[in-house]
């Protein structure tokens, strides 16, 4: 994969994030399973529905929305689509500054933001929250909506096989604000052509899209491979519920940029989001240090 | 034989020092290079920009004043619990061998996976610790221990002082039973109150070994990784972000080998500076 | 310590001291005791709320998914040999050095102590970048072999001093007395000290085990492939899968632990004595 004859990238598969969400738990909180919520005020209002005692003892034991909050790789993906779907983005589009400092950036931030602090249809513990943990909360009906893909149904239900996912889960488009809009799963891997250690980032990418790793995706999580000989004949993708959602999110499907200094600037922005979930500073704070955070980082 | 006996320390001596030379000082002087080169400038050009951007880096302050917290706490609750442990087991005790292993275990665990326990113990809604505090009365209701900006370096803490305070209580216990009976018993003699004991007898008694638990332990302390890493990924923010994790991070995520040199060298300087009084100490006395 | 009379005040004390200690053993077990209830839950059960102590229904499927679901075989090899390797190498040339040292009083050996003490200070972040170029260079990244040269860096300090305190007992006559027989200095330490510290030498080769046996940076940074895996870094591993089986995991940090631990009860006195014997004196 060639780009301006500069990034060299390994390509591996992809997919679309969407909304996943339990139709029981729908149906129980009084809400329609086959109508998920379109824009961003529906799903907020959903959420809250959502949130609630199920068991009677005085005390939430049940979220609307699960997410990622800590250092991980998976964090993106899952606040990408709200980002965008405000209108706003990470970086200008010649990936040299900050467009953190723009309205929509702020909007979108604090809206993610007070998911957990003002609304609190976020489970506790949310900046220690990594993928494996969201799905398990979707799989024990702790929540009952996240971000996910084709991966999430099936380890989804080898967490919990009693909740019988591919029954009850359904998937729609990530919410939208302003635009349709979500993050693309692509397990492709890039190399700066200015790195120093070519060696060492070869290595790290020789072992992440290595066979053993790819296989394991492939055979464990139904992730359906970039090559289209290898989608094309597995049947159970192309009639697959999940996958028709997935796929008609597409063309509205965005990838995160492939610049080296890209770990940083998102390690950057998680820090300054969970102070604000914890609130030690406020959404406007925090996304203003990082705005200039990230431009240190890409002014170096 | 050919060589003479007073030269015969290099056959002993040499080869070990050889060897540290070849795995430890030529990866430090190759690091220490490394900290004075940039990605821009080329191989050959040294320059102090790392060290600049150090002093202007928000994170690398912040984290060096948490790992003085995190190194603080931990090593002032070992050596306190650690000590109050061992003078318990050194009285006269039935059972003692088995509490002694009882209070010993937590030290054998691996530090990732004492992350890794305590993760699980401290989770929010399905956590043992929560549902104990609350059965017992403790709690009305579930804390976040890792997630609140208050608690999150405390938790930490709790967790190390867990899995280390046992090796100063090892270390405190063997000096307490070199310390002669009699001493304690003209003491008694004397009327001397059990406080005036500890002051004079007990504590002059523990000197080096308190020395010795000390500078082993801050430094074990200062380069602790897995811990951190398996239960906060110095998260929230940079609440729990220690020099270790920092430097790992710069590293290995960020492939910023010149700039995790730097710090890596700075780390080192500090504990070199810290372990100095008992370098010194020690050879000194040889 | 004789207590004729009890006072209420001694019983008091007694009460005191009691309710510490059980205190401390709470503090102590808690984690294994929920470590150990989770290894034998289902997975649905992992995630009750609120959770159960004593599970409603036991299962031993994660101690048998360890081995077969998992490589934990190939794991519990690697750290095996890798720890066994650094342990006894680091032990003999520690044996060495510290028979050097305390034996001999030669121009420097001042000098030479610090600098095997300052050693042990060394961060690991310092050394894990270069010797990952070093390694990956020479072809020995991914290799237990690195990971052996790796460890040697944490456990030859060590182990060179806990060795000078084991000899430091031995004598000094002794070695007199078998030069004057027409013993050479390396006959000596190998015919007459060594056989005297082997208790000490166990002791060595047992903490420098547990060094390498626990350490996580090193691994996580000089290996990659599921071949050359140590056990703690894959029990760690598993906390960034594609989901945390916490039943898996916590069974495998058990079984991960047990060596360690076995090891440990069996060998604590000795223990105890090569971590103290550079400070005690007698």
């Amino acid at each position: 994969m060639k780009h301006n004859g500069k990034i060299h990238a390994m390509p591996g598969d992809y997919m679309t994030m969407v909304l996943f969400y339990n139709t029981a738990m729908f149906e129980a909180a009084g809400l329609d399973p086959n109508k998920p919520p379109k824009t961003t005020d529906e799903f907020l209002a959903y959420a809250k529905k959502l949130t609630r005692d199920t068991n009677g003892d005085g005390k939430v034991d049940q979220w609307g929305f699960g997410t990622v909050g800590a250092k991980s790789p998976g964090f993106s993906m899952r606040f990408g689509p709200f980002l965008w779907s405000f209108g706003a983005d990470y970086l200008t589009p010649d990936m040299k500054r900050s467009a953190l400092d723009t309205p929509e950036a702020k909007e979108a931030f604090a809206f993610f933001v007070e998911l957990y602090t003002k609304h609190k249809v976020v489970p506790p513990g949310l900046t220690a929250m990594n993928p494996q943990e969201v799905r398990t909360q979707l799989a024990q009906k702790k929540v009952a909506m996240i971000m996910g893909s084709g991966w999430t149904p099936p380890i989804v239900n080898k967490i919990n096989p009693d909740l019988n996912a591919f029954e009850v889960l359904q998937c729609a488009p990530a919410p939208v604000k302003r635009k349709q809009a979500t993050a693309i799963w692509l397990s492709s891997w890039v190399m700066s052509p200015s790195t120093k250690h070519p060696n060492e980032a070869w290595q790290l990418m020789k072992f992440i899209t290595s066979k053993d790793i790819e296989l394991k995706w492939f055979v464990d999580n139904r992730v359906t491979s970039s090559r289209k000989d290898v989608s094309g004949v597995a049947p159970e993708i192309l009639n697959d519920k999940f996958a028709s959602v997935m796929a008609s999110q597409l063309p509205y499907g965005k990838v995160e940029p492939q610049i080296k200094q890209w770990p940083e600037i998102m390690d950057t922005f998680t820090t300054s989001l969970q102070e604000a979930i914890v609130g030690m500073k406020s959404p406007e704070k925090a996304l203003s240090e990082a705005h200039e955070r990230i431009n240190a980082i890409l002014a170096r | 034989m050919w060589i003479k006996d007073r030269h015969m320390w290099m056959v002993f001596v040499l080869p070990g020092v050889i060897l540290l030379i070849l795995v430890l000082g030529w990866p430090a002087i190759t690091s220490i290079l490394y900290s004075f080169e940039t990605e821009q400038a080329g191989d050959a050009a040294y320059t102090l920009a790392n060290y600049k951007s150090l002093l202007k880096d928000p994170f690398f302050s912040t984290t060096f004043w948490n790992t003085t917290v995190f190194v603080f706490f931990s090593v002032a609750l070992h050596m306190i619990l650690g000590l109050a442990v061992a003078m318990v087991l050194n009285s006269a005790l039935p059972a003692k061998p088995m509490f002694r292993v009882i209070a010993l275990l937590p030290w054998v665990v691996p530090d990732v996976v004492a992350g890794i326990i305590w993760k699980w113990m401290y989770d929010p809604i399905y956590g043992a610790l929560n549902d104990l505090l609350i059965k017992i009365g403790l709690l009305e209701n579930p804390i976040e221990w890792l997630s609140n900006p208050k608690l999150a370096m405390t938790s930490a803490i709790l967790v190390n002082l867990w899995r280390g305070f046992p090796f100063v209580m090892l270390i405190l216990l063997a000096g307490l039973q070199s310390i002669p009976r009699h001493l304690y018993e003209a003491a008694a003699i004397d009327g001397a109150p059990k406080l005036q004991q500890f002051i004079h007898i007990t504590l002059p008694g523990l000197k080096k070994m308190i020395v010795v638990a000390l500078a082993l332990d801050i430094v074990w302390e200062v380069r602790r990784f897995g811990l951190i890493q398996a239960m906060t990924q110095g998260g929230p923010g940079v609440l729990t972000e220690v020099l270790s994790t920092y430097t790992y991070k710069q590293y290995f995520k960020f492939f910023r080998f010149e700039y995790a040199s730097a710090i890596s060298v700075v780390m080192t300087i500090v504990l070199l500076l810290v372990s100095l009084p008992y370098i010194w100490m020690i050879s000194q006395e040889e | 310590m004789q207590a004729a009379k009890l006072q209420p005040g001694d019983i008091l004390v007694k009460t005191l001291i009691w309710g510490f200690l059980i205190l401390v053993c709470i503090y102590c077990l808690i984690p294994f005791a929920w470590m150990l209830s989770t290894s034998l839950k289902t997975e649905a059960e992992a995630f009750r709320m609120p959770p159960t102590w004593i599970p409603l229904k036991l299962t031993a499927d994660s101690y048998i998914g360890i081995w077969v679901r998992k490589n934990f075989g190939i794991y519990f090899f690697n750290s095996t040999i890798i720890s066994l390797a650094t342990a006894v190498l680091s032990t003999f040339f520690g044996a060495l050095a510290g028979y050097g040292f305390s034996r001999f009083f030669f121009k420097g050996r001042r000098f030479l102590i610090g600098f095997f003490l300052a050693t042990q200070m060394l961060p690991g972040v310092l050394l894990v970048g270069p010797y990952f170029k070093i390694l990956s260079k020479v072809g020995l990244y991914d290799t237990r072999t690195g990971l052996i040269i790796a460890f040697l860096t944490i456990c030859l300090p060590f182990s060179t001093w806990m060795m000078k305190g084991f000899i430091d007992k031995v004598p000094d006559e002794l070695d007199q007395s078998a030069m004057v027989d027409g013993c050479s200095r390396l006959g000596i330490f190998f015919k007459i000290v060594l056989p005297i510290v082997a208790p000490g030498m166990v002791a060595t080769i047992l903490f420098a085990f547990l060094l390498a046996w626990g350490d996580l940076l090193w691994a996580l940074c000089l290996t990659s492939s599921e071949s050359m895996i140590t056990v703690t870094l894959g029990i760690a591993r598993t906390v960034g899968e594609f989901r945390i089986i916490w039943p898996m995991l916590m069974a495998g940090s058990l079984v991960g632990g047990m060596p360690a631990i076995l090891l440990y009860i069996f060998l604590q006195r000795l223990l105890v004595q090569g971590l103290t014997a550079g400070a005690v004196k007698e």
